[in-house]
């Protein structure tokens, strides 16, 4: 019975999300600048960033175990989690704070929906998909180059560890934001903005001390770096298995906060 | 109006009446309410300070790297330690020449239409907006520089800085000229605003643009050809770049000589734009406004 439920559930909340992203792609549509400087904004800090690894690599072949074309295929990998996170998830974290402030929680509250979902997923931005289009041209390009036979089995692990890792950035950022729902300024937000710059790079340049921090105590090596090397085959079980650990614990952090954040949650005015 | 008489004085005619005691007393008080203003978040400052210090966490460690995956000890002019030495003085710099965001606030006052209660001030809004900058500046100062006082300390046996206090001075005069050139570029990028709609674009571009070539990434001389030649003609790395190498012992008196007049022209030149873009913009903003 719970699993027919749970099927109904999942049913449900998908169909809800295709209306969440129907009702968005119509309001971007009217704002066409702020679509444009999305897209501007993204690609150039995908060029920078292509920049900065093209000249290091013109100095050394392979940094820190990691060729050229396997760093490239971890940049483009970075790129395609950040970018669904950036559509799926980002906007709406910022939002929290707003709606505490203005009041507006209240009618989410009494919406017939869990109220968490909707403040993470309610706004869907499409004016990433073109750091998405161009993370998956990277992708594709390293990939050639890299010379890795793909089997199924390894495209689908892939595939699950970047939703991994998509989801692992999203609620962590949200885990950030829910102080708001009790304070009225949190410097959470600058920090983990911070820590993800260490996502960015390829996780070989930590030393066994930062590796351990930051893929224990702040995963951010899950997020891309392990993917990337399940490619390569250059991961281990234990690690797959701690990448998934790793979202179910920050998920059940954020239920809880969120729980206890609505506990001590005092609506706005009136 | 105050400000149609602003308008018609000529820029030197007016330039001298800034430095006239009564308009001196009116700056000193915009930087000093900036200062106030300023002093209640230094805790702010000081957070945001640390946190700046990450990407140069995330470079040395690259750079590391780069250094432990190859033979030579050198690549171009930096060993290791010249080179960590570098990125420090580079986000330190970055840190002190950053506008305070003064694109984003006039362009946020024009699109506002906010701007008509700034033109009866009784100074240009150029020269209202740089003392009030300047006096956030001093506030935040301590909290900016004590995190990178703190790392220049720690790690002194890795850092390769030929300190010299002279070089101190030189670094302080080229910084204040590097803050300010930063500040009417940014400035410009705000004027922007008077004839397009939407800017926020612009400034992703320009910030990536400078982050970049303004040598906060990597030092300069060591981009490849064409970014090299491109770095060399814009005025970009003479708000990090070149305070930088002063600093930490790679400028030579010669080059120093010729960096700071490069730097102050640049910034004549850009202030020059700058005036003519307000008066052209404000024109077309009377035209708007009705």
């Amino acid at each position: 019975m719970t699993s027919i439920s749970a099927l109904g559930t999942v049913r449900r909340y998908a169909r809800l999300y295709r209306a969440f992203v129907r009702n968005c792609l119509m309001r971007e549509m009217e704002f066409n600048f702020n679509f444009l400087s999305l897209v501007i904004a993204d690609l150039f800090g995908l060029g920078t960033t292509m920049l900065f690894f093209s000249i290091i690599y013109s100095k050394v072949e392979t940094l820190a175990g990691w060729t050229r074309w396997e760093t490239l295929f971890f940049l483009g990998t970075f790129y395609l989690v950040d970018a669904v996170n950036m559509m799926v998830f980002m906007h709406n974290v910022f939002r929290l704070p707003w709606y505490v402030r203005t009041g507006d929680l209240d009618l989410v509250l009494v919406k017939p929906v869990d109220a968490q979902f909707y403040v993470m997923t309610r706004y869907f931005h499409l004016g990433h998909v073109s750091q998405l289009i161009g993370s998956l041209i990277l992708i594709a390009y390293s990939w050639m180059h890299l010379g890795v036979s793909l089997s199924l089995p390894r495209i689908i692990l892939f595939v699950l560890l970047c939703f991994n890792g998509f989801l692992i950035l999203g609620v962590s950022f949200f885990v950030m934001a829910e102080p708001s729902l009790w304070m009225v300024r949190s410097e959470g937000f600058m920090a983990l903005d911070a820590l993800f710059q260490f996502a960015l790079r390829p996780d070989g340049i930590y030393g066994r001390v930062l590796r351990f921090i930051f893929t224990a105590l702040v995963p951010m090596t899950v997020i891309a770096s392990f993917p990337a090397r399940l490619m390569f085959g250059k991961i281990t079980w234990l690690e797959v298995a701690w990448s998934f650990a790793a979202t179910a614990i920050i998920i059940a952090a954020s239920r809880m906060l969120w729980r206890y954040g609505l506990r001590r949650y005092e609506s706005a005015s009136s | 109006m105050a400000r149609n008489l602003d308008e018609q004085q000529p820029t030197l005619q007016r330039l001298l009446a800034v430095l006239s005691a009564p308009a001196l007393r009116r700056l000193l008080a915009y930087a000093s309410a900036g200062t106030q203003d300023a002093l209640e978040y230094r805790a702010d400052f000081f957070v945001r300070t640390i946190l700046g210090l990450t990407p140069f966490f995330v470079d040395a460690l690259v750079w590391i790297a780069v250094f432990r995956s190859r033979p030579e000890t050198h690549i171009g002019i930096y060993d290791l330690p010249r080179l960590l030495s570098y990125l420090v003085a580079s986000q330190m710099t970055l840190q002190l020449v950053n506008s305070g965001r003064v694109d984003e606030r006039i362009a946020q006052d024009i699109r506002d239409g906010v701007l008509s209660a700034y033109l009866l001030r009784p100074m240009g809004n150029l020269e209202y907006r740089l003392a009030t900058a300047a006096g956030k500046k001093l506030a935040a100062l301590p909290g900016v520089i004590l995190p990178f006082v703190v790392i220049f300390v720690v790690f002194r046996g890795s850092l390769g800085m030929q300190l010299e206090a002279w070089r101190f001075g030189v670094f302080a005069v080229s910084l204040i000229i590097a803050a300010v050139l930063n500040f009417v570029v940014d400035y410009l990028i705000g004027l922007a605003c008077f004839w397009v709609l939407e800017v926020s674009a612009l400034f992703f571009v320009k910030n990536w643009i400078t982050a970049f070539l303004a040598g906060s990434m990597m030092p300069v001389d060591l981009f490849p050809g064409w970014l090299g030649r491109l770095a060399a003609v814009l005025p970009f790395r003479y708000t990090v770049d070149f305070p930088v190498r002063v600093l930490v012992g790679i400028a030579t008196p010669d080059e120093i000589i010729g960096g700071l007049l490069l730097q102050a022209a640049w910034l004549c030149a850009i202030t020059v734009v700058v005036r003519f873009a307000w008066r052209a913009g404000l024109r077309r903003y009377e035209a708007v406004g009705g």
